[in-house]
């Protein structure tokens, strides 16, 4: 009996969880789409419900409408498989989110680690899939982003290693407990921050970073040969990544559900206050996400490369270094950790451009103009 | 893990299909299918560690073996593989050597487990945890830790040399 009530539990638990990653992804292409829109000063999808909300309900019920089809060349198995697993990572993590005061659906006592052992899930199936399709576009696509999120998933988990230190534990209950009363990571530690969300960015393949999908090169890279529904899971892991990351971000470093008022309403023991603060720094963050992807262009293949290698691992060991020895050194290691991590931030910021721009000119000046 | 107690019911779930994923690595002809049945089978592994209250261990294999190294190994059919299937039958000549030695290896395991005293499944005097797993790595056994990383430079100095080819000048 106690074993029957664990599945029906183990059950339930999944297919909720399916349930909040695919609204989230509907919620974030609406979003995204009436983001960029705004931006670049025209309408966007307005029709379906009020301002267009009901859009990517309806875009869903045409997907699944469609032909399921397949290319005659195609791997039939690893190209039925690949859409399948796609989703699991972003499943997965959503499990361990704290999501308020007192409930985190499963408190891994490693949730630091599983959130990037889960997740690389997405690199597989993003592989399997552009290899199954037989083009060449989509599997150079693939490839692309595997190599992408295997480099970029090395500062990620150095950003958050150095979380890890400061709070001394790898839970996300550990880690959000120890942001109260407004210590929030992302505060005190902006430049690891800082590396986290440029890693972040590059695992979701987003732009600057969505070189595995650029239209101009690649068709659509991986997805190419995908249609119908199967595209339609790519599509939705993409835009649930947002929300997932974002809720990540949030957990780790700019506090969780921490926030004025945290015990002002209480409804059936779930503390509400709290989870509005969750949601909303979750979605200021996708907001970011959308308008970082509007304004820097996309990089080229070994930009990204040499970005990641050269700039951004040296940076997290150093920051690394710099973190352990303050923490060992600083009496009040919370204030030296401020000070150096403030200092890093702007220096990072200030001297990349520059840099970039002086090594562009001197490979501008190696080759010879060419005059018709 | 929450959820918390040892049932063998789902241990031999796990156990089955740790099994039928291994087979599918040795018979499966396509060897991109053998890559992603051992996926499967390493999944499989992680989830007897979770199952046996082992949730690091568990969740550095998803992390390593899953998330690194099948995505390497993945990468590298991709890349060399020549187009237009090419169909490898996996019981070849080898077979003479390696089924002894996998008996064997199977043997000396089985007499290990049965001979040594080992701790009750799933009881907390197994479940270390991450402080104290750091504290045995990075003091009592650093010596062979670091020997690990030699191994590892070893690899990474050959992989370039390979590589860079022959005659190469840069």
């Amino acid at each position: 009996m106690d074993l029957l009530l664990d599945i029906i539990r183990l059950v339930v638990s999944v297919v909720i969880a399916y349930v909040v990653v695919f609204a989230a992804a509907l919620a974030n292409i609406v979003f995204e789409r009436r983001t960029l829109a705004f931006m670049q000063d025209r309408h966007g999808p307005n029709r379906v419900g009020p301002h267009g909300i009901f859009q990517s309900v309806a875009d869903a019920f045409k997907m699944m409408g469609k032909e399921d089809f397949r290319p005659a060349l195609a791997d039939p198995w690893i190209f039925t498989l690949a859409p399948i697993m796609v989703m699991i990572g972003a499943v997965a993590v959503q499990l361990t989110m704290p999501y308020t005061k007192g409930f985190t659906p499963a408190d891994l006592n490693v949730g630091l680690i599983y959130i990037v052992a889960v997740t690389s899930f997405t690199t597989m199936a993003i592989l399997l899939g552009g290899w199954a399709s037989r083009n060449k576009y989509s599997l150079v696509g693939a490839l692309r982003s595997a190599a992408q999120m295997v480099s970029y998933e090395i500062p990620m988990i150095l950003a958050l290693l150095i979380v890890a230190m400061v709070v001394g534990s790898f839970s996300l209950d550990a880690v959000v407990d120890a942001q109260a009363d407004y210590r929030w990571i992302a505060l005190y530690m902006p430049f690891t921050f800082l590396l986290y969300a440029i890693a972040a960015i590059a695992e979701l393949n987003r732009g600057p970073f969505d070189l595995p999908e650029s239209e101009s090169e690649l068709v659509s890279g991986y997805g190419t040969e995908y249609s119908g529904m199967r595209f339609g899971m790519f599509f939705l892991n993409e835009y649930a990544g947002m929300t997932i990351m974002s809720m990540v971000a949030v957990t780790l470093f700019l506090g969780g559900w921490h926030g004025p008022f945290e015990d002002a309403l209480v409804v059936g023991g779930v503390a509400i206050v709290p989870l509005v603060w969750f949601l909303l720094k979750t979605y200021v963050l996708v907001f970011a996400l959308v308008w970082v992807r509007l304004s820097i262009p996309r990089l080229q293949v070994d930009q990204l490369m040499a970005f990641a290698w050269k700039v951004l691992i040296p940076l997290g060991l150093l920051n690394i270094a710099l973190t352990a020895a303050v923490m060992l050194w600083v009496p009040r290691w919370r204030w030296g950790l401020f000070v150096v991590g403030w200092v890093s931030f702007f220096a990072f910021v200030g001297l990349l451009d520059p840099i970039l721009k002086r090594r562009l000119r001197k490979q501008r000046e190696r080759v010879p103009v060419v005059t018709s | 893990m929450p959820g918390g107690d040892f049932h063998p019911f789902f241990f031999v779930v796990i156990a089955a299909w740790i099994l039928i994923c291994g087979l599918g690595v040795v018979l499966f002809r396509k060897i991109v299918y053998s890559a992603v049945s051992m996926v499967f089978c390493f999944l499989g592994v992680a989830m007897a560690y979770a199952l046996l209250n082992a949730e690091l261990v568990a969740i550095i294999q998803i992390l390593v073996y899953v998330g690194a190294i099948s995505v390497v190994i993945l990468f590298a059919i991709m890349l060399t593989e020549v187009q237009g299937d090419q169909f490898t039958l996996f019981f070849n000549r080898q077979t003479v050597f390696a089924a002894p030695v996998a008996v064997a290896t199977c043997v000396i395991l089985a007499v290990m487990l049965v001979s040594s005293e080992m701790t009750g499944v799933g009881e907390a005097s197994l479940n270390l945890s991450v402080r104290e797993l750091s504290e045995l790595l990075f003091n009592r056994y650093v010596f062979p830790f670091e020997l690990v990383s030699l191994v590892l430079l070893g690899a990474m100095i050959g992989a370039i040399v390979l590589a860079r080819g022959e005659g190469e000048k840069r």
